[in-house]
């Protein structure tokens, strides 16, 4: 656990000494600010129309506040985790920065794993740094804690999965770009399908709907935590995971 | 002790190591040497299990290193030709890290220890991408010592250090040996084997061609115009261990009586004569009586 923790610790690092970290840091922070300025126009847009409306409905915070600002973050995630993830595994071949950890004690397991958590470690803080806004829903409106804390768990696990489909792509490429570039297909893909599962025939929705993660998120950005999505993104991590494993593990018999 | 045993590795169609076995003893320096491409780094890479062989095993007293027994890597200090750095860590930082994931003690008293060892000392706080090349060398090595290793494998240690530099890892790496390390060191530089190295493994095409102590006994080369079969007996009663290499060239150890086989010698036509010194010319013999042998 030693070597992993290490492993996670100086990709966390790794962060804060360059640029790519604070750029990504600095991004999510810009980009999570207008879509919050934006969420928080609109709210106040629909409050003012049914406040006008004799026959108006009071306004759902949760609907219109938080879902809508949650909702937009995973299309930040699906550009802001293969940046991050572009440069675990590739970066370190190209600078030959690999061959200490591959000729080290630690298993290819233990490697993947120190990856895994370095980046989760950035996310967490990415998601700290964020913590501002929650407060200031807070003291304008008054939005329900649980579901605040649900989105925040949707947001995390959308994450923690990106960050995995970003690690197989870093082990599998030989360049950052290419991680970078393959990741991002994926991710946008998966985002595809999770949102134009409609326009999918009947019988293929419900596969669809299984296996792209959007759906799986959606019920949590409302508040509402189901076993089974907690199973699926546990599942899929650990499926990436472990075929990054492999990945590593081919690579010395390759 | 470290034993390889038949060890085989392809890539692709290229054969990069064919059936390669040896032993190794606490304390012994021992140089692998070859030409590029003769299969030093993939050996290098399998012994310290970066590269799993093909065929054949590396055993460490009696252990088999495999995917499985990972942790048989902590005993092996490994540096390879471009040392693994993190460019963006200071040099202290660095270290601390390599302890870490070679279970290794990581306190700063212990850092500091291996940075003197290195001639890195009070340069812990630099950061290591605005060090000079020889001084990233230097934090190269610092790894591979840093877990106290049994065996240490460096490929091209002093590659981008200066005389100076050189020198001092050259002391370095003679008191390692002192104190019981096998030490598996690869280099161009065949002064520095012949400083440091008693033992020589040569491979050539994939295959140990060579596996003896290092002989540092100075070797004479005849060329004689148009020898005859007499040649060789006449040079014979001088030299007894002389050989004949192809085209009026004949080769031995630099005899006691070197005048009188000169002498000999220029009543039978000859050109010229060339001493050659040590290690080069225990290449030039190994790779001739090889080639002769394929």
């Amino acid at each position: 656990m030693r070597g992993v923790l290490a492993i996670a610790q100086r990709e966390l690092g790794a962060y804060f000494r360059t640029p790519l970290g604070w750029m990504c840091l600095g991004a999510w922070l810009v980009v999570t600010g207008y879509f919050f300025g934006w969420s928080m126009d609109l709210y106040s847009e629909v409050s003012i129309q049914t406040a006008s409306s004799p026959f108006g409905d009071p306004v759902d915070v949760d609907t219109h506040l938080v879902g809508q600002f949650f909702g937009n973050w995973v299309v930040v995630l699906i550009f802001l985790c293969p940046a991050l993830c572009m440069r675990l595994v590739a970066e370190d071949r190209q600078t030959g920065a690999y061959v200490l950890l591959s000729s080290s004690p630690l298993s290819s397991t233990q490697i993947v794993l120190g990856k895994y958590l370095g980046v989760m470690g950035f996310v967490v803080v990415s998601l700290l740094a964020t913590l501002h806004y929650p407060y200031f829903m807070l003291r304008w409106a008054e939005p329900d804690v649980g579901i605040l804390l649900s989105s925040y768990l949707a947001v995390f696990l959308l994450a923690s999965t990106f960050v995995a489909v970003g690690l197989l792509a870093s082990t599998l490429a030989r360049s950052q770009i290419v991680a970078l570039l393959s990741s991002f297909a994926v991710l946008l893909v998966f985002w595809v399908m999770g949102v134009g599962e409609g326009a999918v025939d009947a019988g293929w929705r419900d596969w669809v709907s299984d296996l792209s993660m959007l759906p799986h998120a959606q019920p949590m950005l409302r508040g509402l935590i189901q076993g089974s999505d907690l199973m699926y993104f546990f599942s899929v991590n650990l499926l990436l995971l472990f075929a990054a494993q492999q990945r590593l593990e081919l690579e010395r018999w390759q | 002790m470290i034993r390889v045993e038949g060890l085989s590795r392809r890539f692709g169609r290229l054969l990069a190591v064919d059936n390669v076995s040896f032993a190794l003893q606490p304390g012994e320096l021992v140089a692998l040497l070859g030409c590029n491409g003769a299969g030093k780094t993939t050996t290098m890479r399998m012994m310290v299990g970066e590269l799993a062989p093909h065929e054949g095993s590396v055993f460490f007293h009696q252990e088999e290193l495999d995917h499985t027994k990972h942790l048989l890597r902590a005993k092996v200090g490994y540096l390879p030709e471009r040392a693994p750095l993190y460019p963006e860590m200071t040099v202290s930082d660095f270290v601390r890290f390599a302890a870490k994931i070679r279970r290794a003690d990581s306190s700063r008293a212990h850092v500091e220890e291996i940075l003197n060892q290195v001639g890195l000392s009070g340069m812990g706080h630099r950061v290591i991408g605005r060090l000079s090349k020889g001084y990233q060398q230097r934090v190269g090595l610092a790894q591979a010592l840093v877990h106290d290793p049994e065996i240490l494998i460096l490929d091209e240690p002093s590659s981008g250090l200066d005389l100076v530099q050189r020198l001092e890892i050259r002391d370095l790496l003679r008191s390692l040996s002192e104190r019981g390390k096998t030490v598996v060191l690869s280099t161009h530089h065949l002064q520095e084997v012949e400083a440091l190295c008693r033992r020589v493994l040569l491979l050539r095409g994939g295959r140990l061609v060579v596996d003896e102590a290092l002989d540092v006994e100075r070797y004479l080369e005849l060329h004689i115009h148009s020898p005859t079969e007499q040649v060789l007996e006449v040079l014979k009663a001088h030299a007894p261990d002389i050989s004949a290499q192809g085209l009026g060239r004949f080769r031995c150890r630099t005899p006691d009586n070197r005048e009188a086989l000169i002498q000999a010698a220029s009543g039978l036509g000859l050109q010229g004569v060339r001493t050659l010194s040590g290690l080069d010319e225990q290449f030039l013999v190994a790779d001739d009586s090889t080639q002769e042998m394929t």
